[in-house]
Order: C-alpha cells, then structure tokens, then sequence
C-alpha cells in the first residue's frame, strides 16, 4: 500500500446521548484507490464510522481528514464523498435516469452531457437502457445498480458502501461482488465497504479491517486476517475455527488439550496463558494404528458432508473441535490428531476475547 | 370468492341507503317543481263551490299540488344573485385553502423533523381544541373579535396606557371601536380556525413516513438543505397536500354556519342559501338543485386535483367526502 492516503481517522469517537460508545478511538489510514472493508458484527460500530465519514453522524471527538483538510465540521452535501445506501435509498418519485442524473442536475450541468453521462454510468452498471423505468419494477439487485451508478456519477474521490448486498441472494452477491470489485478496479476510486459477511470482505479487499465493541482489533490483506489472526476474536470471526485455552511453556512449546505441542511462537514467557487457534483444515486426523505418540486422542462424534470437504466434530475429553477434511471417518471411530507447528495460532489473552465480546454485542 | 361477496353486502346496503338513495333524492327534487294550477272559485247553478280552471274547465274538487319534472330551478340558479354567491364561496374557501397550507405545511414539517421531540405531545395540543364543539369554538371567536370584545379591550386598554399608540392608531383612521367581526375576513377566519388541522394531519402523515434515508442520499449527493426539501420533501408530501386540500376545500365551499356567525348574515355563502331553501323558504326543490351545482363544482374540482396526484404518481383515488 504505497498509495498515497486520502482519508486519515484519527482516534474517533463516538458516545451516543445515552451513554454508549459506538465508537471508543478509531484511527486508520485509507489510500488511494483502495479497497477497504470495515468487517464486524452488528453492533461493532462500523456503520457508524461510515456515516461519520460520509457526515451523517457527528462523532464526539477525534478527526477526519480528508486529503489533509479536517471535514469533521463539513455538512453531508458539502463533502466530495458518495455513499451508497444499505437500502439503496433511490428515489420512488423519479425513474433511473433521474436518480442517476440527482447529483449532476442539483450541479446544474449541461442536460444533455448529463444524460450521455447518465447512459455510461448505467451501462457500467450492466443496465444499460434502463433510463426510463420506474424504481419499482426493478429487482433487488437492479435497484442495488442504480444506487451504485447514482453515487459513481459524481466521480467522488471516495465510494462509501454500507452493506449494499445485504438483501440480495447468496448467487446475486457473488456476481455483484465481482462486478463491484471490476468498477473499483476500473473507476479508480477508493471504496470503504462495510459488512458483517466475511467471505465477501476476504473476497473483495485490499484491506480489512476486523471490528468490534467500537474499536478495530485488526488492519491488514485478507491472508493476513486469515492466517495471521492476532486475537481470538478475529479467528473467530473470519472463517471456522477452534479457539481454546492453552500455555504456553516456553518458547516455541505450547501445551493444550493436554498435550504439548511444538509450535513457531515465542516470546510469551514461561507458563503464559493464552488462547489457541487451529483452523479446522489445518487439524489432521490419524488413526489409532499410526505410531506417532504424545498427541490427543479423540472420538468422532459428527460427520457432514459439505461438497469438497467432510466438516466432523471430534470430542477430546472436555473439548469439541471441527475438523475439516477430505478423507471421511465414521462416527464413533478413535482417532489421533495432529497439528503441524506453524499452524498453531498463540495469542495472548486479551479483552477482547469472544465471552467479553458477547457480552458487549448483547448490550448493543 | 363467493364467501367474500357476501361479506361486502352490510357495505352495499349501507351505501344504498345512505349515499345512493338520498343522491337519487336530491337529484329528483333538484328536475322537478310543484305546481298548483291557476284558478278561480265559482259557485256554480246549485249554489255549490266549484273551481274553474285557466282553460275553462270546471272541477268540483280543489286543484292539488303536483309534481311536475321541470328545468325552471335551473334557469333560476344561474340567475346572477345565485352566480355571485357560488363565486363568493369558492373565492373564500380557496383563501381558507392557501392560508390553510400556507400555515400548516411548516407546522407539519417542523413536526415530522427527526430531531423533534415529542411530536405527538404537539399534534394532540393541536387536535385538542377539535374535540370541543364546534359551535362552541366558532363562538368564542366571536367573543374575542366582537366590539365589546376582549380584543377591542385590549387595545383599549393599550391605548390608554400608551399615549405614543392611540395616537398613531388614530393617525391611521382606526376609531373606538375596531370591527372585527362580520365582514369577509371573520369568515375566513372562522374557517381557517376550524379546518386548520385537516390540512395539519394528512401533510403530517405523510412526511413523517418518508424514508428518512432517502433525505441522506439528497444531502450525499449534494442537495443543500433547501434542495433536499424542493426535490424530495415536497414531491413526497403531495398527495398529503392535495388531500388536505380537499379536507379544507370542500367544507369550506359547503359551510353555512361559520359564516352565519362569523359574518353575521352579511356574507352569505352559497350554503347559506342552501341552508335557507331548507328552512326558512322551504322550497326543497330549489334547494335540491342549488345542492346539485356545488356538488358539480366540488367534483370538477377534485377531479382537478386527482389529475395532479396522477401525474405525480398513480397511486390511490382521491377521496370523496
């Protein structure tokens, strides 16, 4: 990322009137032509960074700024930020030309360049000759176009998107996670997308960043967030996985599930508490027959079917894990499982492990 | 399907009893006049009383009443007093209109703002003084507005406390007395008073449903407050405008008592007149077809306004009565 930032929070802010921080000191840097996505659950905050950036939502304190310039005090209208709306937003009143054509014509620009401006933007879209229908005959998808090509239109510097494929079908988000993916691509222009589905922010990103209780855990390339998740609450939310309790003895030697483990980490200290990640394709399954010793044993309590894999449950004394894996093994049967050193995830325990999360998602 | 015919027939019958038949009434009375033929009594070679008739026949019963279907109330209404007195009342309900949209369309938007609090603490406050009887409000206007009324006290009494204003008030040519009250602008008062909420409400509904987010997208897109509420607020809030029009409109052509009290008989409306062939005169018929003529003019006006709801967006019909 040697682009050069356009958009730069600084440790924002934002206590709502009843006392809940939204958003307890944010600060991240956006490039140009960048691909951002704020990823968390509901209730994390994310929307409300995105509307503090478009100028919706007044934070209490911290700054934004934009090309160097605070806009924190600007108004909505007088920010060159577009955003496209979780519901879209359009306007039932006029049809597609003249939801595409709002901001231009508010602008006063030449109608007839607009409507020529109008048909590209439309085209780029994939609805090309669609000017004249009403808002309400269009499909879910249709509408999520126009709202794209309503806000691409003013050529804004920067693109905010919260949750625009929120209300499509599973086979419509996928096409449209591409297509949006092409138009950043061929627009050039910074996208900070939000959403809570992590698949489509590890599809669609330059950048994550992971969210919760206001504050952002971690910033980086989907591998990154993936195989280097640095809390218990990021690997819990990006993708599958079993997150346990564990020591670290000394470096380099991890002990859970009442084994120890040889692992790449060092640095804990002796006899650290940590937690423990292992992504569920990365446990392998051996069975009681392989001579390798010093490894938990377990039982297998479920088998699913899933299309490339079989997702199984596998019970270790107290604990359950998921384990992925091509080569299926009946329910009931004894096994041995491994873990090669440099995926087992050590992280320290932090405040924002999953029971204290849970705690604060309820109360949002 | 069958089942649910027979669900709407309570409806049926209610419409055919209280819309269709008193229209087919009215329109009846309205084609039709009564009329006793001319003539004279006579006795005749017994000594017995018998009626001779224009054209010269002789009948011993007295000629009755008839009903005959005639178009003489027709001519009759388009006679220039009755003309002049429709004109009048559409002139004072179209003010009453505009005042009345021209006041409550602000009201209803600072109502419906998100910021505001409270909303319907404010609209209860303003519905409130509807629930009293509406003789009973038209009447302590007259009490406030009337010459030994509280208004004309005030100023008295102001006057008297400040020299620097009675002078100036008398400067102006304002007497002792200010009359307030029986000339045109008490009328429009009165209604403007009475019919303010029914253009209050329905703006109010309507905006106040308006997607907030779609006020977002204006101001995203670059609208200025002042554009937002010229491209979306108010193309949104037509049809609560053109149906709170109707609410006010259409009683104000028709009403009679606001200006009998207000304007003191001096500014008979065309209800009034209604109102009179009712009462006082008796003459149904004529009543009838006076009733007929606002009727027509009522409906040439909603349809009117139903033709600039269509353009806007075909949506619902707009409602009669």
């Amino acid at each position: 990322m040697d682009n050069r930032t356009i958009l730069s929070i600084r440790d924002l802010r934002v206590v709502f009137e009843d006392g809940f921080t939204a958003l307890g000191g944010v600060s991240i840097d956006i490039g140009e032509n960048e691909f951002v996505t704020l990823l968390g659950p509901s209730g994390c905050g994310k929307t409300t960074l995105l509307r503090c950036i478009g100028g919706f939502e007044k934070p209490t304190s911290g700054e934004i700024l934009y090309k160097g310039q605070n806009i924190i005090s600007l108004p909505p209208y007088k920010r060159a930020i577009n955003t496209v709306f979780q519901r879209y937003a359009l306007f039932p009143h006029l049809n597609v030309a003249q939801n595409v054509a709002f901001g231009p014509d508010l602008r006063k620009e030449d109608k007839k360049k607009t409507a020529e401006e109008v048909s590209r933007m439309l085209a780029l879209v994939g609805l090309a000759g669609f000017e004249k229908r009403r808002i309400s005959s269009l499909s879910g998808g249709q509408q999520q176009r126009v709202a794209i090509a309503r806000a691409l239109i003013n050529k804004p510097d920067v693109l905010l998107l919260d949750e625009p494929l929120g209300a499509l079908d599973l086979k419509l988000r996928r096409e449209m996670q591409l297509e949006l993916k092409r138009i950043q691509r061929e627009s050039g222009i910074t996208f900070i997308f939000v959403t809570h589905d992590q698949e489509e922010a590890l599809t669609m990103s330059d950048r994550v960043a992971v969210m919760s209780a206001g504050h952002i855990l971690q910033l980086g390339t989907p591998e990154d967030i993936y195989n280097e998740p640095q809390s218990a609450f990021v690997a819990d939310f990006i993708g599958d996985s079993d997150i346990m309790a564990g020591t670290m003895v000394r470096d380099k030697l991890v002990r859970f599930l009442g084994c120890d483990f040889p692992c790449v980490d060092t640095g804990f200290g002796e006899n650290a508490e940590v937690d423990i990640v292992l992504r569920p394709e990365d446990v392998k399954l051996k069975p009681m027959t392989d001579p390798i010793s010093g490894v938990p044993q377990g039982v297998v309590e479920s088998l699913l079917f899933k299309g490339v894999h079989y997702e199984m449950k596998v019970r270790v004394g107290e604990s359950v894990l998921l384990v992925h894996s091509t080569h299926a093994r009946p329910v009931g049967t004894q096994v041995k499982l491994t873990v090669a050193p440099e995926d087992i995830q050590v992280m320290h325990k932090s405040d924002f492990s999953p029971d204290v999360l849970k705690r604060h998602a309820a109360r949002a | 399907m069958k089942k649910n015919k027979a669900l709407v027939a309570p409806f049926v019958l209610w419409a055919v009893l209280f819309i269709v038949v008193p229209l087919v009434m009215v329109v009846w009375y309205g084609v039709t006049v009564e009329q006793t033929p001319a003539y004279t009594e006579i006795a005749d070679d017994n000594g017995q009383i018998v009626f001779r008739l224009e054209d010269g026949t002789v009948t011993p019963e007295r000629p009755q009443k008839t009903t005959v279907v005639s178009l003489e109330n027709f001519k009759r209404m388009l006679e220039p007093t009755y003309l002049k007195l429709l004109l009048r009342s559409l002139k004072i309900a179209l003010i009453t209109t505009v005042i009345c949209l021209l006041l409550g369309y602000p009201v209803a938007l600072i109502l419906s703002g998100r910021d505001f609090k409270r909303p319907g603490l404010w609209l209860m406050l303003i519905i409130l003084p509807m629930w009293m009887n509406f003789l009973l409000r038209t009447y302590s206007w007259m009490s406030i507005l009337e010459n030994t009324g509280i208004l004309n006290s005030w100023i008295a009494s102001l006057r008297e406390a400040i020299p620097a204003f009675d002078s100036w008030l008398t400067s102006m040519g304002v007497g002792k007395k200010i009359i307030f009250l029986y000339n045109e602008n008490a009328v429009i008062l009165g209604m403007v008073y009475n019919y303010l909420s029914f253009m209050i409400m329905p703006i109010y509904t309507v905006i106040e449903k308006t997607d907030h987010s779609l006020l977002d997208a204006a101001a995203d897109l670059g609208a200025s407050p002042v554009q937002s509420f010229l491209r979306v607020t108010l193309p949104y809030s037509l049809p609560g405008v053109l149906e709170g029009i109707t609410m006010v409109f259409v009683p104000a052509v028709t009403t009679f008592v606001i200006s009998q009290l207000m304007g003191g008989g001096k500014v008979p409306l065309i209800g009034d007149i209604i109102q009179n062939q009712f009462g006082k005169s008796s003459d149904w018929h004529f009543g009838s077809t006076l009733s007929l003529l606002v009727m027509v003019v009522v409906l040439a006006f909603m349809g009117g306004l139903q033709r600039i709801d269509k353009e806007e967006e075909p949506r619902k019909e707009v409602r009669i009565l």
